[in-house]
C-alpha cells in the first residue's frame, strides 16, 4: 500500500497479521453498508411490550456488532460505510462512544474501515467530538482516492464527505477520475434521482455513475436495498435495521470481492435483529371471532415462517367482508390482544397495531336496507359530516388537543392544510363508523 | 312477507312437526297466539324462523337430536303476492331451498326482508320482557329526548343512550383540558420523568469537549512536575552512593596492607580442608576392623572340627523316608483285619435266612432268583390298581340300585300334584290387572296430602281476608264475596291523585299568591301614609278639596266683595297657593302617591279576585270528594275528605289485600277440590275391583276397598302358589331320569375295567420263576422279599476283597524293614516291628540335623576370610593418600597437615573481603578503577555534601506532593472520560420516550374519534328525529291514547334548547315528562313508540312479521287487555305472533281480538 497526494490511508500495519504472510495476497474482500443510525429509537408501539423492548431496544446496536462480528469471521479487508451513522440530532456521547469501540474491534483484527460523513453526520454534534482509532479513514470534504496495493490487484478508493447536511447538487463531477490500471471503488452518499420518503441529497442518475469509469459505486442515503448491474457495479444496501414499519423488510449489508480478474461480486448477508412487516389478513372466510383469531395466527405464522430476522415485528392489515366487521371495530383492543398471544405462541413474533378494513358483507341482491342504523349512519356520513358547523367544530377540537401535546407526538394531524383535512374527513368516517359499530353489536348482544 | 307456516322438520326436540297460520283473512287482524307449556318449544320456534330466513347459525344450540347436517326447518312465506314454499338446510351453500329441494338464491328473501340482516330483525321485529324492561330504560336515561327515542323504538335498540354516554366516559378517560388523571396527561407526565433521567446519566458532545480540554492541561502540568522530581532524586542517589563508598574505602586500604603479610606459605588444592577429616577417620577405622576380623576366624574353625557325622545312614535316608507310609497302613490291618473277617461270616448267614424266606434254601447261586425291573415294575404297578378296580365297580353297582329308587318316588310326588285342583286363570288376569292399576294410583297420597294442607291454607286466607272484613257487608268472607269487592283499578287511583295533587297545588298555589298581594296592598297603604304624613296635603283628593274651597271663597266674594268675604277668599287663596307650591315642590312624592294608590286598587281587586278562585277550587276538591265517596265504599272514606293522599294509599293498601285474599282462596279452594278428586278417584277404583272379583268369582265384593283389595291379592296369591308347586315337581321327575341314565352308564363302565385288570395281571406272572403262584399278595411278599436279597449279596462280595488288600499290604513292609536293618547291620525282632521302624526314622533325622550345623559353619569361615584380604588392599590405598599430604607440607603426621591447612585458608578469605570492597565501592561510584574511586574519594568535600543533602530533602518532599495533586488531577478528568461509556441507557430511555410519544399519538387519534363520533351521532340523531317526527308522532301519539285508554289523549314535542323532549298529553288537560310517568306508564309509552316504528316501516315497504316472547308476564289483566288491543291494532298491518305459556292470555285475546289465531304447541 502506499499514499497519494493528500490521501491519508489508516494504518495497516497489522494488517492480515492473522495469515500466512508468505502466501501470495489474492481477492480484496470488503463488506459494505451505509445509514446505520446508530441508537436512533425504533419507532413502533409494539414496545409498550417491556420484554420485547428489552430485546430489540437497541437493535441499531446489535446491528453494527453483526456487522463488525461479520467482517471478522469473513476476514475481510475493509468495511465501506457510505455515511450516517447516526441521526443528526443526537448528542449523546454514549453513541459515538460505542461507536469508536466497534471501529477498534476491526482495528486490532487489522481490517481497515473506510467511512463518508452523510447528510445527518454533517449535522451531527458528535461527529466533531468523535476520536475514531487510526484504521480508519473518514474521507474529507474534498475527493481523496486511497490506493492499496495488493500484488497482482491494485485498489483505489475514491470518497467525498459533506461537510453540510444540504447537498442540493450533484458530488459526482467532483470526484477525482478513475485511475488507469487500478479497480476504483467510489463511496458516495446520494439519493440517486430521488426516492419516496427521502430529501433530495446529492442527485446523480444511474446513467452517469455507470458511464463513470469506476468498477464499484458503494452508494448510501436511501434506506431500501438495491443493486444495479451494469458497467459498474452500483449497489444501494439499504440499512442495517429498520425503525419503523415505513422501513419494513428484512435488512442486509453486501459482502463483495474483487477477484484477481478485477471481477467483482457481491453477496447480500442479512443484519436485521427486527424485522417489521405488514402482514395482510383476509377474513371473508372467518365468520365466528374463533376463526378470524385462526386466520389471523396463520396469516402471522406464515409471515414469521417468510421473514429471516430474529425478531417479526407484524402490522396487521385486516381486509374482506365479514359479519365480524362491526365487532372487529368495537373490540378492536380485544383482538389486538389476542393476536398478541397468538404471536407469543409462535415465538419472536410480536404484533404493533392492526389497521381494520374490513367491510360488513353486502345484503344479497344489493337491497337498500331498511335497519335504521344503516339510515342513522348513512345521516351520519352524507348530511352531518358535510355540515360546515360540523366541521368546524371537530377541527377547533383537533386543535386544542393537537397543542396540548408534546411536538413529537403532533405528527398524527398532517403537515399542512390538505393532510390537516383529510385527517378530518378520516375523523368524521372513522368516528361514524365506531358509534355504529357500538350501536349494532350492544343492540346484538342484548338480545 | 308473511308466515304461513313454519316446518320444524329436524330442528332441536322437534322432528316434522309443523304450525299452521293459515291464510291471511283481508279486514280481520293477522294475530296468532302461540300457545305452550314451558320447555314446549317456542323459544325454538322463533329461532327457527330466523334460522329459515337467514340460514341455521354455525354453532346453532338446536342439534342436541339432530346432527347439523340432518338439521331443517321449511315452511311457506307469503310474498309478492305469492306464497313460497322454502326449506333450508346447514350447509355453507346452497343451504336455501325450494319445495321440489332445489337451491334457490338468497336474494329471493332481501326484497320482502327489506335488506335487514338477521341482528336487525331480533332488535326491530321482536319483542320480549327484557327488551321491554331496557325500553322502559331507554325512556329514562334519554331524557325524553325525541331523537333518541324515535331511533331507539325504530331500530328496537334500548341502549343507545348508555351507548353514546360510553363513548364520551371513554373519550373524557383519555383527555380532558386540565385534568391530570386522563392516560394522556400520566404519558406527559412519564416523558418528563424520562428526560430527567436522561439528563443525568447522560453526557452531551459540549460537555465532552470541556472534559478533553482539562484532561489535556492536566496531563501537561503532571509531565513536567514528574520530569523536576527525576532529576532531583537523581541528584540525591548520587550524594548517597559517596556516603556509603566513604567507609568502604578505608577497610580497603587497611586489608590490602595485612595481605602483603602473607606471601610465603605454599597454596595446597582447594579440596584438601575437606578430604583431610575424612582420612584421619579411615586410617583409625581400618585399623581396629583387621583385628577384630582375625579373632573371629580362629572361633568358627575350632567349632568346625568339633562336629561328628554317621554316613551310612544318611546314604539310607531315601528309602527309611518311604518306609513311613507303610508303616501306616501295616498299623491300621492289624487293628481291623479281625472285625473284617467276622462282618464276612454275619454276610453270609443273613443271605441264607433271604433264600430260606423265598422258599429257596440251598440255592447255589442265588444271583439268578433276581427279576429284571421291568417285570418288578409292572407287577408292582398292577396290585396297586387292583383295589381301585374293585371298588369302583362296588359304588358304580350300589348307585345304580338308588338311582332307580328316587326315580320311582319323583313319579309318585308328581303324580299326587297333578290329582290337585285347578281354578280358572283368565279371570284371575283381570283381577291382577284391575290391582296394578289400582296399586299405581295416588289418590289416596294426594287426598292425605291436600287434607294435610288445608287447615293452613284456610288460616292463611283467613289472615289475607281480615283487612277486607270491614269492606264486607256480612260475614260470608268468601272468594265470590271478595271478587265482588269493587274497588276502583290503579289507573282511576292514578287520575284521582293527580286531580287531587293539582287540586291542592292549586289552592296551595293561590293561598301564596294571596298572602303575597296583601302583604303588596298593606306595603302601599303604609307608603301612602307616610307620604303624606311627610309632604302634608299633597295628593289629589286634598288639593280638589282645598281649590273647592278656594273657589266657594271666590264665589262668596264676588258676591258680597266685603271685606269678610275677601279676607276669606284671600285665606282660602293663600291656602290653595301652599298646596299647590307644596304640590310643585313635591312633584315626585306627587307621582309616587298616584303610583300608590293605584297599585293598591289593582291589589285589592287581585285579592278579591284570588278568594273567588281558592272557593272554586275548593269547590272541585269538594266535588272530587264526593265523587270519591261515591266510587268508593264508605268504609274507606272515613275522614278522607282532609287528607286524601292518605286516602290513595288507603285504597292501594286494600287492594294489595284484595289481590292477597284472592290468591290465598284460589289455593284454599283449589285444594277443597283436590280432596273431593281425589275422593271420586278411590269411588271408581273400587267399583273396577269389585266387578273383577265377580268374574273371578269371588267373595267379599261389599266390603270396604282395602277388604276388598285384601281378599283380591289373597286369591291372587294362592293360584300363583299352585302353579308353582306343578312347575316344581315336573322338574324332580325329568331330573330323577336323566340321574338314572348316567348312573347305569357308569356301572358298565367298572365292570370292563375288572376283567381288563385279571387279563394283566396274568401275563405279567407268565415270565417268572413264580409263574404258577396267582395270589396278588403272594407275589407282593416275594417281590418284597427279593428286594432285600440284591444288597446281600454285594456287601458279602465286599468284605471279601477288602480282607484280601490287608493281608497283602502287611507283608509287604514287614519285608522292606527288614531289607534296611540288613544294609545297617542289623537284624528285625519281628515282635517289634513297628517300633524298630520308628526308631530308625529317628535315628535318621539326627544324622541330618548334624550335617547342615557343620555345612554353615565351613561357610561362615570362607566370608571372614575374605573380609581380611579385603581390609588389607584398602590400607595399603590409605597409606598412598597420606603420604601426598604429608611429603606436601615436609611433615609426618595428619594432625600436622590440618595445621598447615588453616593457615592457608585464613589468607583466602582477606583475599576475597578485599574483591568484595573493591566491587562495592565501584558499584557506588562511576569510576574507571577502584585506584581511581579511591582517589576521587579522597578529593570529596564531604561538609559540602551533607549541607546538598539537607537542602534536597526538603525540596524532594514538596515536589512529590505536588506531582501527586497533578496526578489526581489528571486521574479525574481521565476518570471523566471513561465514564462516560459506550453503554446503551441512554439510547433505551430514547427508545421508551419515542414509544410514548406515539401512544401519545395514538390515544389523541382515540380520543378524536370517540369525540367526533359522539358529536355527529348527536346530530344524526337530530336529523332522524326531524325526518320522522310528522309520521311517528301521529302514530305513537295515537297509540298512546288508545294503550292508555285515554288517560292519555296523546303525544307532543317541547321544544327545549337544542334538542326536543317528549312529552304525554294527560285527559286533564296537563302534561308530563316521559321521564316523570310512571314506570307501567314508560312501558306503555315504549310499545306505542315501537309500534309507530313498526308502522313506520310497513308505511314504506311491505311489512314482515312482528313477534314478541310473552311480554305481560307481570302485566295485571286490564294492562294485558290494553297490549293485546295494540297488538290488534299492529296486526292490521302485518302479521302479529305473540308466544305465550299462559293460557288466559289465549282467552283475553280471544275476546279482545275476536280474529286471533290460537296455536297449541304440544309439549
Amino acid at each position: 500500500m502506499n499514499e497519494t497526494a493528500g490521501a491519508a490511508a489508516p494504518d495497516q500495519r497489522h494488517a492480515r497479521n492473522d495469515k500466512n504472510q508468505n502466501e501470495p495476497l489474492m481477492a480484496f474482500r470488503f463488506v459494505h453498508t451505509a445509514d446505520i443510525h446508530l441508537d436512533s429509537p425504533l419507532r413502533s408501539l409494539s414496545l409498550r411490550n417491556r420484554d420485547l423492548a428489552e430485546l430489540i431496544g437497541d437493535s441499531t446496536r446489535q446491528a453494527l456488532v453483526a456487522i463488525v462480528d461479520l467482517c471478522l469471521s469473513e476476514q475481510v479487508d475493509a468495511l465501506v460505510i457510505a455515511g450516517d451513522l447516526y441521526d443528526g440530532d443526537q448528542t449523546s456521547m454514549k453513541t459515538a462512544r460505542f461507536l469508536a469501540a466497534q471501529m477498534q474491534r476491526l482495528g486490532q483484527a487489522g481490517i481497515a474501515v473506510y467511512t463518508i460523513r452523510g447528510n445527518h453526520d454533517a449535522l451531527s454534534r458528535i461527529t466533531q467530538e468523535l476520536i475514531l482509532p487510526p484504521t480508519v479513514k473518514v474521507y474529507s470534504g474534498r475527493a481523496e482516492a486511497v490506493e492499496i496495493d495488493r500484488g497482482s490487484l491494485s485498489i483505489a478508493i475514491h470518497g467525498q464527505s459533506f461537510a453540510r447536511p444540504q447537498a442540493p447538487e450533484g458530488l459526482l463531477p467532483k470526484y477525482r477520475p478513475p485511475l488507469p490500471d487500478r479497480v476504483n471503488i467510489g463511496i458516495m452518499h446520494t439519493s440517486l434521482d430521488g426516492a419516496p420518503g427521502h430529501d433530495v441529497y446529492a442527485p446523480c442518475s444511474l446513467a452517469d455513475l455507470h458511464a463513470s469509469g469506476f468498477d464499484y459505486w458503494a452508494l448510501g442515503h436511501i434506506h431500501q436495498r438495491s443493486q444495479h448491474d451494469g458497467r459498474t457495479t452500483v449497489v444501494m444496501p439499504g440499512m442495517p435495521q429498520g425503525r419503523d414499519i415505513n422501513e419494513a423488510g428484512p435488512k442486509s449489508v453486501s459482502l463483495v470481492t474483487v477477484h484477481d480478474d478485477r471481477r467483482i461480486s457481491v453477496e447480500e448477508r442479512p443484519t436485521s435483529i427486527a424485522e417489521f412487516g405488514r402482514v395482510a389478513v383476509d377474513l371473508s372466510e372467518a365468520p365466528s371471532w374463533f376463526d378470524a383469531v385462526e386466520t389471523i395466527e396463520k396469516a402471522v405464522a406464515g409471515a414469521r415462517a417468510r421473514s429471516g430476522s430474529d425478531h417479526l415485528v407484524a402490522r396487521l392489515m385486516l381486509t374482506g367482508r365479514t359479519p365480524l366487521s362491526w365487532r372487529i371495530r368495537r373490540d378492536h383492543d380485544l383482538l389486538l390482544a389476542e393476536a398478541e398471544q397468538r404471536a407469543e405462541g409462535l415465538g419472536r413474533t410480536w404484533i404493533e397495531k392492526i389497521d381494520i378494513a374490513t367491510e360488513p358483507p353486502l345484503e344479497a341482491g344489493g337491497q337498500a336496507s331498511a335497519d335504521p342504523l344503516i339510515e342513522l349512519d348513512a345521516l351520519m356520513r352524507d348530511d352531518v359530516a358535510n355540515r360546515h358547523g360540523t366541521r368546524e367544530e371537530i377541527r377547533q377540537m383537533v386543535k386544542d388537543l393537537r397543542d396540548e401535546l408534546p411536538p413529537e407526538s403532533r405528527g398524527f394531524s398532517g403537515a399542512d392544510e390538505a393532510e390537516f383535512e383529510a385527517y378530518v374527513d378520516r375523523l368524521l368516517a372513522e368516528g361514524s363508523s365506531d358509534v355504529i359499530a357500538r350501536l349494532k353489536t350492544d343492540g346484538a348482544e342484548a338480545n | 312477507m308473511r308466515l304461513a307456516r313454519l316446518d320444524l322438520t329436524r330442528y332441536g326436540k322437534f322432528t316434522d312437526y309443523v304450525i299452521d297460520f293459515g291464510e291471511a283473512q283481508p279486514g280481520s287482524p293477522d294475530l296468532h297466539i302461540v300457545y305452550g307449556l314451558n320447555e314446549a318449544g317456542k323459544s325454538t320456534s322463533l329461532s327457527a324462523y330466523l334460522d329459515l330466513l337467514y340460514g341455521i347459525e354455525e354453532r346453532s344450540r338446536y342439534n342436541f337430536l339432530h346432527a347439523y347436517n340432518a338439521m331443517q326447518v321449511g315452511g311457506a312465506l307469503e310474498f309478492n303476492g305469492e306464497m313460497h314454499e322454502l326449506k333450508r338446510v346447514k350447509q355453507r351453500t346452497n343451504s336455501l331451498l325450494d319445495g321440489r329441494g332445489q337451491p334457490v338464491a338468497e336474494a329471493i328473501l332481501s326484497v320482502p326482508l327489506a335488506g335487514i340482516s338477521r341482528d336487525a330483525y331480533r332488535t326491530m321485529f321482536s319483542l320480549d320482557d327484557v327488551t321491554l324492561e331496557e325500553g322502559g330504560n331507554a325512556i329514562l336515561q334519554s331524557k325524553g329526548d325525541l331523537g333518541e327515542l324515535l331511533f331507539s323504538a325504530s331500530a328496537g335498540l334500548g341502549g343507545v343512550s348508555a351507548t353514546l354516554s360510553a363513548i364520551s366516559d371513554e373519550a373524557d378517560s383519555l383527555y380532558k383540558k386540565r385534568a391530570r388523571s386522563t392516560r394522556i396527561a400520566e404519558l406527559k407526565q412519564k416523558l418528563a420523568e424520562l428526560k430527567a433521567r436522561r439528563d443525568e446519566i447522560d453526557t452531551l458532545a459540549s460537555a465532552h469537549a470541556a472534559i478533553i480540554a482539562t484532561l489535556a492541561q492536566a496531563t501537561t502540568a503532571y509531565d513536567e512536575a514528574t520530569t523536576e522530581l527525576g532529576a532531583m532524586r537523581a541528584r540525591r542517589e548520587a550524594i548517597a552512593r559517596l556516603l556509603r563508598a566513604r567507609p568502604l574505602a578505608a577497610e580497603y586500604q587497611r586489608l590490602t596492607q595485612e595481605l602483603a603479610a602473607r606471601t610465603a606459605l605454599p597454596r595446597p588444592p582447594a579440596d584438601w580442608a575437606r578430604t583431610l577429616p575424612s582420612l584421619m577417620q579411615e586410617e583409625t577405622r581400618l585399623s581396629t576392623q583387621l583385628a577384630g576380623n582375625r579373632t573371629d576366624i580362629a572361633r568358627v574353625q575350632d567349632e568346625i572340627d568339633s562336629i561328628q557325622l554317621d554316613d551310612r545312614l544318611l546314604s539310607l535316608s531315601d528309602r527309611i523316608g518311604q518306609l513311613s507310609k507303610g508303616q501306616a497302613r501295616f498299623g491300621s490291618a492289624e487293628e481291623d483285619l479281625p472285625k473284617r473277617r467276622t462282618a464276612l461270616v454275619e454276610r453270609q448267614a443273613t443271605i441264607a435266612v433271604i433264600l430260606t424266606r423265598l422258599g429257596q434254601a440251598g440255592c447255589e447261586q442265588p444271583e439268578t432268583l433276581l427279576l429284571p425291573a421291568v417285570t418288578v415294575g409292572a407287577l408292582r404297578d398292577l396290585i396297586e390298581t387292583r383295589s381301585g378296580v374293585e371298588a369302583t365297580l362296588q359304588t358304580a353297582t350300589r348307585e345304580l340300585a338308588a338311582a332307580k329308587a328316587a326315580l320311582e318316588a319323583a313319579d309318585a310326588d308328581r303324580q299326587a300334584v297333578v290329582d290337585g285342583a285347578q281354578p280358572d286363570a283368565i279371570d284371575m288376569s283381570r283381577l291382577t290387572t284391575c290391582l296394578t292399576v289400582i296399586r299405581r294410583g295416588d289418590h289416596a297420597t294426594r287426598l292425605r296430602l291436600a287434607e294435610r294442607g288445608l287447615p293452613d291454607l284456610q288460616r292463611r286466607f283467613d289472615e289475607a281476608v281480615q283487612p277486607l272484613l270491614p269492606l264486607l257487608d256480612d260475614a260470608a268472607a268468601d272468594g265470590e264475596a271478595i271478587r265482588a269487592l269493587s274497588l276502583p283499578d290503579t289507573r282511576q287511583i292514578e287520575a284521582w291523585r293527580s286531580a287531587a295533587a293539582s287540586i291542592d297545588k292549586r289552592i296551595a298555589d293561590l293561598a301564596e299568591r294571596q298572602r303575597d298581594l296583601i302583604t303588596q296592598q298593606r306595603q302601599a297603604e303604609a307608603r301612602i301614609a307616610a307620604l303624606r304624613a311627610s309632604s302634608g296635603p299633597i295628593d289629589d283628593s286634598e288639593a280638589a278639596r282645598i281649590r273647592a274651597v278656594r273657589d266657594a271663597a271666590w264665589s262668596e266674594h264676588a258676591g258680597r266683595l266685603d271685606k269678610a268675604s275677601a279676607e276669606a277668599f284671600a285665606t282660602a287663596m293663600q291656602a290653595d297657593d301652599l298646596t299647590t307650591m307644596a304640590r310643585l315642590a313635591a312633584m315626585r312624592d306627587l307621582a309616587d302617591l298616584r303610583a300608590l294608590t293605584q297599585e293598591h286598587a289593582i291589589a285589592t281587586a287581585a285579592i278579591a279576585r284570588h278568594d273567588e278562585l281558592l272557593d272554586e277550587a275548593a269547590a272541585e276538591r269538594e266535588t272530587l270528594v264526593s265523587e270519591l265517596a261515591s266510587a268508593l265504599p264508605a268504609a274507606l272514606m272515613q275522614d278522607a275528605a282532609s287528607a286524601l293522599p292518605r286516602l290513595f294509599s288507603r285504597i292501594e293498601g286494600v287492594a294489595r289485600a284484595r289481590a292477597d285474599a284472592l290468591s290465598a282462596w284460589d289455593r284454599l279452594d283449589a285444594s277443597i277440590r283436590d280432596i273431593a278428586e281425589a275422593k271420586a278417584d278411590a269411588e271408581l277404583d273400587r267399583q273396577e275391583l269389585a266387578a273383577a272379583m265377580e268374574a273371578a268369582g269371588l267373595d267379599g265384593v261389599d266390603g270396604s276397598l282395602g277388604e276388598m283389595l285384601e281378599a283380591a291379592e289373597a286369591a291372587v296369591a294362592g293360584q300363583t302358589k299352585r302353579a308353582a308347586a306343578r312347575e316344581a315337581a315336573d322338574k324332580a321327575l325329568a331330573d330323577r331320569k336323566r340321574a338314572l341314565a348316567e348312573r347305569q352308564r357308569e356301572f358298565e363302565q367298572a365292570q370292563a375295567a375288572s376283567v381288563d385288570w385279571h387279563n394283566r395281571f396274568t401275563a405279567a406272572l407268565s415270565g417268572t420263576w413264580f409263574a404258577d403262584v396267582t395270589s396278588a399278595g403272594a407275589v407282593r411278599e416275594v417281590l418284597e422279599t427279593l428286594v432285600e436279597l440284591g444288597p446281600a449279596l454285594n456287601e458279602r462280595d465286599e468284605l471279601a476283597r477288602r480282607i484280601a488288600t490287608m493281608e497283602r499290604d502287611r507283608e509287604d513292609f514287614t519285608a522292606e524293614l527288614s531289607g534296611l536293618l540288613i544294609e545297617i547291620g542289623e537284624t528285625l525282632d519281628p515282635e517289634a516291628t513297628a517300633r524298630t521302624a520308628t526308631h530308625l526314622a529317628a535315628r535318621l533325622e539326627n544324622a541330618r540335623r548334624d550335617f547342615a550345623a557343620r555345612a554353615a559353619k565351613e561357610a561362615e569361615l570362607g566370608r571372614l576370610l575374605e573380609t581380611e584380604r579385603a581390609l588389607r588392599q584398602a590400607m595399603a590405598v590409605h597409606e598412598a593418600g597420606k603420604a601426598e599430604l604429608t611429603s606436601f607440607f615436609g611433615v609426618e603426621t595428619l594432625a600436622d597437615v590440618a595445621v598447615a591447612l588453616e593457615a592457608a585458608a585464613d589468607r583466602a578469605r582477606l583475599e576475597a573481603r578485599i574483591a568484595t570492597l573493591s566491587d562495592q565501592i565501584l558499584g557506588e561510584l562511576p569510576a574507571a578503577s577502584i585506584d581511581l574511586a579511591i582517589a576521587e574519594l579522597g578529593s570529596t568535600d564531604f561538609d559540602e555534601i551533607a549541607r546538598e543533602e539537607a537542602e534536597l530533602i526538603t525540596r524532594l518532599e514538596d515536589l512529590d506532593q505536588r506531582t501527586r495533586q497533578l496526578f489526581a488531577d489528571k486521574t479525574r478528568a481521565s476518570d471523566r472520560l471513561e465514564a462516560i461509556g459506550g453503554g446503551n441507557e441512554v439510547a433505551r430511555i430514547e427508545v421508551e420516550r419515542r414509544t410514548i410519544f406515539l401512544e401519545i399519538e395514538d390515544l389523541a387519534n382515540s380520543y378524536l374519534r370517540l369525540k367526533s363520533g359522539a358529536l355527529i351521532a348527536g346530530e344524526a340523531l337530530r336529523a332522524y328525529r326531524d325526518k320522522h317526527r310528522s309520521s311517528m308522532m301521529r302514530r305513537a301519539s295515537e297509540a298512546f291514547r288508545l294503550i292508555t285508554r285515554g288517560d292519555y289523549v296523546g303525544l307532543a314535542a317541547q321544544p327545549d334548547k337544542d334538542r326536543e323532549t317528549l312529552i304525554g298529553l294527560t285527559r286533564q288537560g296537563g302534561s308530563k315528562l316521559a321521564s316523570e310517568m310512571s314506570k307501567g306508564t314508560q312501558f306503555q309509552l315504549y310499545l306505542a313508540l315501537r309500534l309507530a316504528g313498526y308502522e313506520e316501516f310497513a308505511a314504506s315497504r311491505p311489512s314482515v312479521p312482528f313477534i314478541a316472547d310473552d311480554i305481560m308476564e307481570t302485566f295485571d289483566e286490564p294492562r294485558s287487555e290494553e297490549v293485546l288491543r295494540l297488538f290488534g291494532e299492529m296486526a292490521k298491518i302485518g302479521q302479529v305472533i305473540y308466544l305465550t305459556h299462559h293460557r288466559h292470555l289465549c282467552d283475553l285475546a280471544r275476546r279482545i281480538v275476536p280474529a286471533a289465531r290460537i296455536h297449541e304447541i304440544a309439549g
